[in-house]
């Protein structure tokens, strides 16, 4: 059947299961057909509890809403992108007419913005009300990096993952962002920095409490901000701490630091494993059998061999120095986590 | 024939708007969770009134139902593209009306595997479209054809109050006219009375 179908004059529970099927890239189009439209979707739809929306990009000119494990819904760009070609489309958004364009290949709509952070926040507003739901992850870059507080402003629930990238030609980051990253911004979860920290720069307070911690270019992270960090996965990239360093790590896990701890990673450029294991001797037990391990967080790691160690309480962890250069450390069991 | 046997052979009678009744097998009724929930227990005396559908629609009702009553138990709707020939007939040789038509009584029916498969292909029909192309599919006016039937409004209404002004004026010029006489005759009193009051004192 492709005769055009009056949907509004559908009762309301088909309609409910109509919109039911349409995915969200679907609906946004849908929103901007008519007030009633926008309105049936805002009260008929059922949101699913696995939904996450993410805000942001990684992408240079655009800036995007995207649903997790489902894909972009609305993006921004720069008006300056419009082809003089392209047909002339509009849609009411945030009070104002908006030119957008529909990308056909990735089936979502492009909108059109002077400044497309403002365009960001605008569409933005608009899938939160549309689709009655908090943002859970922002990804920003130095540019949009004020979108972090903009989201945490606008709703209660404290975002569950941050993640911020630094374009490749783009400049590191500040102290000041960093340390607003680490200590002050409302974060419950992940923590995943993909940039340069500025020259010389230091953490000099204790980390607060964050499930996963990852740190691409970590090279400002001592033993002493190590010592404090309670989390479940913590990924160091590029780091600057030693064997000596990861013995007292060990020791401080062995004797109850860290109680959370599931994965340990860091990229250590070698390994001394008479200082790596100094004083554990004792307790370690040389494991050949090649095992594969999952994260809480997904990060999936083969420990080709590697020695047990065990807790007090019984916990064992597997120490593992891969010739990737990359020392692992397994806390045991596997552990799946909801992110909910 | 109504009767509250479960079996498949038993048939009910279903009456539609028109007051036409037609046979409709119980394996095919049960189906519809709305007949489930009313008649399967206690049966029906006469024929079972769905007066709010045609004649034309609840047989393309039951007509599906009848062909479904072997498939095995509705579990989520099937992707369209899994189909088979019949279904894809059965739903291609609909027109747009009796599309509406069928998911209304599907819906009041509560026919589950129908109703999914009806709305399914609705949400396809949408797939890939920018706004304005849905606006066309979902037959709602454009921005530009809102735009000119505003545009013919105002001319409307601006021509009306032109002709209401017009009965306005047309009415004030009236009671001035019938006014003058009046107002003429106290005028051409008033002067005469003046003229009569002089003369009596130049006396």
């Amino acid at each position: 059947m492709t005769s055009p179908f009056p949907l509004l004059r559908v009762p309301n529970l088909p309609l409910a299961r109509i919109i039911d099927f349409m995915e969200p890239n679907e609906l946004v189009p849908l929103s901007f057909c008519s007030q009633k439209s926008h309105s049936v979707i805002k009260t008929l739809r059922k949101a699913s509890c696995d939904e996450h929306l993410l805000v942001g990009g990684s992408e240079k000119n655009v800036l995007s809403i995207l649903f997790k494990n489902f894909g972009c819904v609305l993006s921004t760009t720069d008006s300056a992108y419009i082809s003089s070609f392209q047909k002339e489309e509009y849609v009411k958004l945030g009070g104002q007419q908006v030119r957008v364009k529909f990308h056909r290949l990735r089936n979502h709509l492009i909108t059109y913005w002077e400044d497309k952070l403002t365009g960001l926040e605008a569409i933005t507003d608009y899938v939160i009300d549309l689709f009655n739901i908090d943002v859970s992850e922002v990804c920003i870059s130095k540019y949009s990096f004020k979108m972090i507080e903009w989201v945490n402003n606008r709703q209660t629930t404290p975002l569950k993952k941050i993640v911020y990238m630094a374009m490749a030609w783009g400049p590191c980051s500040s102290e000041d962002e960093m340390n607003y990253i680490l200590k002050d911004c409302r974060c419950s979860s992940e923590i995943l920095i993909y940039s340069e920290a500025p020259p010389n720069f230091r953490f000099l307070n204790n980390f607060r409490r964050i499930d996963c911690l990852d740190i691409s270019n970590s090279k400002w992270v001592t033993i002493d901000n190590l010592l404090s960090m309670d989390g479940i996965d913590i990924i160091l990239g590029s780091s600057t701490l030693t064997s000596s360093d990861m013995n007292v790590f060990l020791k401080h896990w062995l004797s109850g630091g860290c109680p959370r701890l599931k994965l340990f990673l860091a990229r250590i450029d070698t390994v001394d494993v008479s200082q790596l294991l100094d004083g554990l001797v004792h307790n370690a037990v040389l494991v050949v059998d090649r095992r594969d391990y999952t994260s809480p967080f997904g990060h999936i790691r083969t420990l080709p061999s590697g020695v047990d160690i065990r807790r007090a309480d019984g916990v064992t962890a597997t120490v593992c120095y891969q010739q990737t250069g990359k020392l692992v450390i397994a806390v045991w069991p596997e552990t799946t986590y909801n992110y909910n | 024939m109504t009767s509250p046997a479960s079996s498949s052979e038993v048939k009910y009678l279903i009456e539609s708007s028109e007051g036409n009744t037609f046979d409709v097998s119980g394996a095919a009724l049960r189906q519809s969770n709305t007949f489930n929930a009313m008649f399967l227990n206690i049966g029906a005396d006469g024929p079972i009134p769905f007066t709010d559908y045609n004649e034309a629609t609840l047989k393309k009702v039951f007509e599906y139902c009848e062909h479904s009553v072997n498939e095995e138990n509705y579990s989520g709707p099937k992707h369209q593209d899994d189909l088979s020939k019949w279904d894809l007939n059965f739903f291609n040789e609909m027109d747009q009306k009796m599309f509406i038509d069928v998911i209304n009584a599907s819906n009041f029916l509560d026919i589950e595997r129908l109703t999914s498969y009806c709305c399914e292909r609705i949400a396809r029909m949408l797939r890939g479209k920018n706004t304005q192309e849905m606006i066309k599919v979902i037959t709602l006016p454009t921005a530009e054809e809102l735009e000119a039937k505003q545009k013919v409004e105002e001319k409307k209404a601006a021509a009306a109050k032109k002709v209401a002004e017009k009965a306005a004026e047309t009415a004030e010029k009236t009671e001035t006219l019938e006014e003058l006489p009046v107002q003429q005759l106290v005028q051409t009193t008033r002067n005469k009375l003046t003229r009569k009051y002089l003369s009596f004192s130049n006396e």
